[in-house]
Order: structure tokens, then C-alpha cells, then sequence
């Protein structure tokens, strides 16, 4: 089966947005700039992937989880990165876990005359951005 | 630790191989290809002796005299004891020489060469699928002193530059996409060519558009703007200009952004401005000379197309995403 690029890689309209999040209201990307990091930013999260991936396949686990990624960040020596994805982490497991809370009392048959009046949980909106890729060559 | 397990599996398909050459003389050839390459060096000294083997099997065929057939079967003992010490995996072999009916040891040293030449069979399957294995072995040899912190790169084939020294820590990473990209290439999954545009019946839309002088299309409702959208047309003018050379992508965001402007009410307060900011909203050079209130209120236009039409799967995918932007 044949697919190319453009199907294994990120949209090049999500990418221009990223790029232009750190950049001046000013500036403008040209078309190959997108395209270029395009690759860079899929090449990175598969060389990530890869080495999460592998640390799994040792240890005969099947799925790869957020601390994988923070272990193979670090074991890349992307240690910058696997502190910020780690503080990310923490958060947005707090938000799941404050989120299932609010499920559980809402499927209780005991709370069953308060579920219009109570306000809906808190959707967490916050993100973090995609690191660079960054080849030490010396 | 990828690499150590592709060699132990090298490594028994050597031992398999020399144990399946021994009873059979017609593959020898193949034997012979495969001690001249090069990344079996360490064995050629192994595989001499056991050429000297197979020449004693064949002198065994043949019937021949008693004095003489007693004779050969002392220097038989006298080899396979000599040779079996070598590789201890051949321990059967030797216990089955020294059984004292002829026919049943003749008749387990054919069988069981064979399933282990079965297995022999095996090896260059493993070997096709990591091509990158000899730059592995040449490099062994020529690794010259280090440089704190940093490991020297397998030079890649495609480009000649000199090596390349990388951080220690991404080394293995690096080599592991390699493989990876490898593998991709050889299964033709992964095609370089970038596809000028992504849905066949947008493109003959485009195609179908009137356009007027210098190519672009006509009706696209920007040239009754105020004096304050001259100006961000003119930014909209130049950057079209750097996406000259790829002017099939921008027709199909230009087709898409007729096909909303066609739907749209005609008893709109002010439809202009709103055709416009979607024409903005949905170009790639994003928001420049707009404002916040000005990308609020295309949302809420957004909103009334929404309502108003059901859109397919990327345009239902674009406006809530743009709508989730602003919250």
C-alpha cells in the first residue's frame, strides 16, 4: 500500500499556526519554511517515538505512555524538554483525575436531582509547545 | 543492543551453515559466496578445514576395498575428532561417528544436517533487512580517538561528505531511524513526492473557476473593500507573490474559500467583510493586519455557516478548530 508524506506527517496548516504562535504579528513563513519543518517536527517525534518505543519493548509492555516519552526525552538528552513535558504531565493527569471525579458524582443515583444545576467540569485547554529538534553535531 | 541481537543470530546461522555443508557437496558453491564477503572474515580460517571434510566424504561413496575402506575410516575418526572441538554444537555428530553400525550413523548424519541446512536458509533473510550492517563491521576497525562527548556517525552512502560526530546519548536513536527509514524505503511506503494537492474533486473545481488577467480567479469579492482593506489586500498581493511557484495549493484554498462565499445569504448586513476575513482566516499567511474583535466576529460568521450548511469532514475539522482557538 502506497502513502506518501503527506499522510504520514503532521498538516502543514497546524504547523504554520504553531510557527507563527512565537513569532511577531509582523511576520511572515514562506511556503518551503513550513514544509521543511513539516518534516523536521515528524522526523523528531518519530526518533522520540522510537526510543520510548524500544524502552517499552524490553520491559514487554505493549503501550507507550507519557513517562515513556519523558524517560526517552531525557535518555536523547533533551533534558529541557522532559522537565517542561513533565510539569505538563502532572497537570493534565490533575485535570483527568478532577474530571473523572465529577463523572463519578454525577452517576451516582443519589445525586440524581442535582446533575442540571451543577455546573459542567472545567475543560483543560492548556499546551504545550513542540520542542524543536535539536541534532548536537559538533 | 538491537545490533548484538542481529549478530548472535549471524552467529548461529554460521555454525548452521557449516554443519549443513558436510553432507551435501552440491551447495558449495553458495558456501564459497559466502566466505568471500567480507563481514565473515573472522571464519575464513574455520572454513578451509571442513572443504577438507566434504573431499573425505566424497573418497566414502564410492566402494572400494576393505584394507582400504578400514584405513579411511581411522583417518575419518581422526578428523571429526579434530574438527568436532572446534564447535561444540557437532558433539551429536561425533557420537554418532563413533556408533559401530555404519548404517544407522549414515543414516542420522543425513537427517539431521538437513534440518539444521533448513535453518541455514534463514540467514540472508537477516541480512537483507538491515543493509546497514557492513558500515557497522568496517567502522569496528577504523574507530579513531574520540572526541569527549561525542561518537562519529556511520558515513551515509547518499551524500560524501566526511563523518559526522553526534551527541552519545542519540547514537543508537539515530542509527535506529536509519533502520527504520531503511525498511520504509524498501517497502515503498515511504514516496518523497509531495502531492500538489489533497482532494481530486476540489482540484477540478479550481480547475473550472473563471480566472481573469494574470491568472487569478474572478468573483472573489475583495474589490469592492473600503479604503482600510486596500491595505491588507496589498499584504495579501505580496504574499501571494513569494506562493508563485506553488500556485496549485493556493487555488485549491481559493476554491474552497468560492464555495463558502457561494452559500453564503445574500440578506447579510454586511457580506463583504465577512467573505473577506474568511478569505483571510483560511489563507496560509495567517492573521497579519486583523485585529481581535475582527477574528471574533468572523467566528460568529463561521458559526452562521455552520448553521446554515453542513460542511464535510476538513472544512467541520478547520472551523472547530478555529472556533476552540478563540475560546
Amino acid at each position: 500500500m502506497d502513502q506518501d508524506v503527506q499522510d504520514r506527517a503532521l498538516p502543514i496548516a497546524n504547523v504554520g499556526r504553531i510557527m507563527k504562535q512565537i513569532l511577531p504579528p509582523s511576520a511572515k513563513i514562506s511556503k518551503e519554511g513550513k514544509q521543511l519543518m513539516q518534516e523536521c517536527v515528524t522526523e523528531f517525534i518519530s526518533f522520540v517515538t522510537g526510543e520510548a518505543s524500544d524502552k517499552c519493548h524490553k520491559e514487554n509492555r505493549k503501550t507507550v505512555n507519557g513517562d515513556d516519552i519523558c524517560w526517552a526525552l531525557s535518555s536523547l538528552g533533551f533534558d529541557n524538554y522532559a522537565e517542561a513535558i513533565g510539569r505538563y504531565l502532572h497537570i493534565y493527569r490533575q485535570g483527568e483525575r478532577e474530571k473523572i471525579n465529577h463523572t463519578k458524582k454525577y452517576e451516582n443515583p443519589q445525586n440524581q436531582t442535582q446533575i442540571n444545576r451543577a455546573p459542567p467540569p472545567p475543560l483543560l485547554l492548556s499546551r504545550v509547545e513542540n520542542p524543536p529538534p535539536t541534532n548536537q553535531s559538533g | 543492543m538491537a545490533m548484538q541481537t542481529v549478530y548472535l543470530k549471524e552467529h548461529e546461522g554460521l555454525v548452521y551453515n557449516s554443519v549443513g555443508q558436510l553432507s551435501s557437496v552440491t551447495s558449495a558453491p553458495w558456501w564459497s559466496a559466502l566466505g568471500s564477503q567480507p563481514v565473515y572474515g573472522e571464519y575464513c580460517g574455520q572454513i578451509k578445514p571442513f572443504s577438507f571434510e566434504i573431499s573425505n566424504y566424497v573418497d566414502q561413496f564410492p566402494a572400494g576395498k576393505q584394507a582400504v575402506r578400514g584405513v579411511e575410516q581411522l583417518l575419518d575418526k581422526g578428523h571429526t575428532t579434530t574438527q568436532f572441538t572446534i564447535f561444540p554444537d557437532d558433539c551429536k555428530m561425533s557420537g554418532d561417528a563413533e556408533n559401530p553400525q555404519a548404517t544407522l550413523s549414515l543414516q542420522s548424519s543425513l537427517a539431521e544436517p538437513h534440518n539444521r541446512f533448513e535453518i541455514g536458509f534463514n540467514q540472508p533473510m537477516i541480512c537483507a533487512k538491515y543493509p546497514y550492517m557492513d558500515q557497522f563491521y568496517g567502522l569496528f576497525s577504523a574507530f579513531g580517538p574520540q572526541i569527549s562527548g561525542r561518537i562519529m556517525l556511520p558515513i551515509n552512502l547518499t551524500s560524501d561528505d566526511g563523518p559526522t560526530y553526534v551527541n552519545a546519548k542519540q547514537y543508537h536513536g539515530i542509527i535506529r531511524r536509519r533502520l527504520s527509514r531503511a525498511k520504509a524505503v524498501l517497502e515503498n511506503k515511504m514516496i518523497k513526492r509531495r502531492k500538489p494537492y489533497m482532494h481530486e474533486s476540489r482540484h477540478l473545481h479550481a480547475l473550472r473557476r473563471p480566472r481573469g488577467c494574470g491568472g487569478r480567479f474572478l468573483n472573489t469579492k475583495g474589490s469592492t473593500n473600503g479604503n482600510g482593506r486596500n491595505e491588507s489586500k496589498v499584504n495579501k498581493t505580496g504574499g501571494r507573490q513569494l506562493q508563485s511557484s506553488a500556485s496549485q495549493s493556493s487555488e485549491v484554498l481559493h476554491s474552497e474559500v468560492g464555495t463558502l462565499n457561494s452559500s453564503k445569504e445574500t440578506n447579510r448586513s454586511s457580506p463583504n467583510i465577512s467573505g473577506s476575513e474568511v478569505t483571510s482566516m483560511y489563507s496560509r499567511e495567517g492573521f497579519d493586519g486583523f485585529s481581535v474583535n475582527r477574528l471574533g466576529s468572523s467566528v460568529h460568521s463561521l458559526v452562521d455557516m455552520v448553521l446554515s450548511r453542513p460542511l464535510n469532514g476538513l472544512q467541520q475539522y478547520q472551523v472547530t478548530a478555529a472556533t476552540l482557538k478563540f475560546d
